[in-house]
């Protein structure tokens, strides 16, 4: 079933609601871009094509300024402003009975982490968290990472320059709780991974696009001899994430 | 006309039911609003499946409308179509603010205008008018003489046996807050006061766009006219 | 050519009269600046021609530039639409 795009209005200006919904869903989960592109980004349509048929009902958030066909997007209080409007307008017969699950991927995470307890979701899925800025270390947002209460999924590239996998499992340190960290070896901030860094870390090939049928099509080369395969992790761990959460919400 | 809605004669009802008089509505240049009707309060008590079946039955009856308007913006039927999409997606949405009894064409039509312009024209980056228009305006492309309104008797007859598609095609020509302003007026018959609320814009704005979007379109039909004109004598010469 | 000039003062001037040829067109003025035209008009052909070419454009863009149909799909898709946002929101 093809996306319904729905303009909404936001304090903001106007921003719109991109919704692939499931035919029987158990969890909604709503995604905000990044500061780079729009909710076109490979891993929000990956998502977008694959949760609905998992039974997770996937809504996409496209910030005002970038509807609004500007460049550079909009600093984070207005990025919250709109995000926790987009989020009142779910109010549908259908929403109420199911858990809320927020995210998004780079600094849409961050706007998802740090509007938690306005938005009040089961749970949190950031995608390529963006620690710090590139070559900038101490620079750090990890206070946003941190500050939810509710379990907490980060998807990262290993080789993310906006702060590694392994960064981030460092900076948590001893307080792990709630988060999960899962690698996506060799990926970079856009959760992609290079060919030829493909096949120096073993792992599949590079990130396919979500109209290749990723999910579906993805036959052979899969985790057999231990290769990871970004688009089938991606899916695979966001979901699984998802189900602990309703489980443990329903329960 | 009478109109009748599911054999009921919505005139004599209209005064009783202010849900169907938006449907009667005809655009007033004097009050440019709907004929007096109380204050409506049919969404008093309506669920959400009413207001969903009174969406599809009021709202829909425009598709064609919104979706002529849109190929006009747009220039090509895909975009137009994403543009409707997006405008009933909208409507629907927030059509628990729409106050029955107001002029629901010219809402649908801001919403559209709306769509149109903050998802597709800032995308494509089409030239913007300059904000520089203001009510003075119009006032100053002056009547000319009278030896320049460019069309003398026989290319007036050229002028009105144009083909469609020059027409359109002139129409395409000029700039979007020029076109829209000319379509509004011409195509949908909507009062300045109604197209001032669709495009957003103060009554002198919209008396500027139309006396410049025009003065623009009578030169170019001009041109094709002449064209046109000139083609047939060499035809008829040759 | 010899035009009479009519006796209304404001409009006695084809300048002013072709300032306002298209609210005249759109309806937009009062009657009694709508008299005041027509009068002048009956007595000012170069005017008049000057209206009736205005006129001839607004008829040609209303016969031209609407009527379009949308697809036959496009309605379909619409209502299918209005039942997902209709869950969702």
């Amino acid at each position: 079933m093809a996306t319904t795009v729905v303009p909404v209005e936001t304090p903001q200006g106007p921003g719109r609601l991109f919704l692939d919904l499931a035919e029987q869903p158990s969890t909604i989960l709503v995604l905000g871009h990044g500061a780079g592109g729009g909710v076109g980004a490979a891993d929000l349509e990956l998502l977008a094509a694959a949760l609905p048929q998992l039974g997770t009902s996937v809504v996409r958030f496209e910030q005002p300024w970038r509807t609004a066909g500007r460049k550079v997007g909009a600093p984070p209080p207005r990025l919250d402003e709109a995000w926790i409007a987009a989020l009142e307008w779910l109010t549908g017969e259908e929403w109420g009975r199911h858990p809320l699950v927020v995210g998004g991927r780079s600094a849409g995470a961050r706007v998802a982490c740090r509007t938690a307890s306005e938005t009040n979701p089961a749970a949190i899925v950031c995608l390529a968290f963006p620690l710090h800025r590139p070559g900038r270390p101490d620079d750090s947002r990890l206070a946003e990472l941190l500050a939810p209460t509710m379990p907490r999924l980060v998807l990262q590239g290993s080789k993310d320059s906006f702060g590694t996998s392994e960064e981030i499992r460092a900076a948590i340190g001893g307080s792990p709780e709630g988060i999960t960290v899962v690698e996506l070896p060799g990926a970079d901030h856009a959760l992609r991974i290079a060919r030829r860094r493909a096949k120096e870390e073993g792992a599949d090939n590079a990130f396919p696009s979500a109209s290749d049928d990723a999910v579906g099509g993805d036959k052979a080369r899969s985790a057999a001899s231990g290769a990871s395969n970004p688009t089938l992790t991606i899916v695979t761990e966001v979901s699984r994430f998802i189900a602990a959460v309703v489980g443990i919400t329903t329960s | 006309m009478p109109l009748l809605v599911d054999g009921f004669d919505v005139q004599s009802s209209l005064r009783t039911s202010p849900v169907l008089s938006y449907v009667m509505s005809i655009p007033s240049a004097s009050s440019g609003a709907a004929a007096s009707v109380p204050d409506s309060d049919a969404g008093h008590g309506e669920t959400a499946a009413e207001r969903h079946e009174r969406f599809e039955q009021d709202a829909l009856q425009y598709l064609d409308q919104l979706y002529a308007a849109a190929l006009r913006m747009t220039r090509n039927p895909a975009d137009a179509e994403d543009v409707v999409q997006e405008t009933y997606a909208k409507a629907y949405a927030s059509f628990h603010q729409f106050t029955p009894g107001t002029n629901l064409k010219a809402w649908l039509y801001r919403i559209l205008t709306n769509t149109y312009i903050n998802s597709y024209r800032k995308r494509q980056r089409e030239p913007q008018l300059s904000d520089g228009e203001n009510v003075e305006d119009w006032q100053l492309a002056r009547a000319e003489s009278h030896t320049s309104s460019g069309l003398k008797s026989a290319e007036m007859v050229a002028l009105e046996n144009l083909p469609d598609t020059d027409v359109k095609e002139a129409l395409q020509q000029l700039a979007p807050d020029f076109r829209l302003a000319v379509y509004l007026a011409d195509v949908e018959g909507f009062s300045y006061k109604e197209i001032a609320e669709i495009m957003g814009t103060p009554i002198g704005t919209v008396m500027s766009r139309l006396n410049r979007g025009r003065t623009q379109l009578r030169n170019l039909l001009a041109d094709y006219a002449r064209e046109r004109g000139i083609k047939r004598a060499e035809a008829s010469r040759t | 050519m010899n035009v009479e000039r009519p006796e209304d003062a404001s409009l006695d001037d084809c300048e002013h009269v072709l300032e306002r040829v298209y609210q005249f067109l759109d309806n937009e003025v009062d009657d009694a600046t709508g008299d005041a035209i027509r009068h002048h008009l009956s007595m000012c052909e170069p005017c008049l021609e000057r209206f009736d070419v205005e006129e001839a454009v607004k008829s040609l863009v209303h016969r031209c530039c609407g009527g379009d149909v949308a697809p036959s799909y496009l309605r379909a898709k619409i209502v299918s639409q209005l039942t997902v946002i209709r869950k969702t929101l």
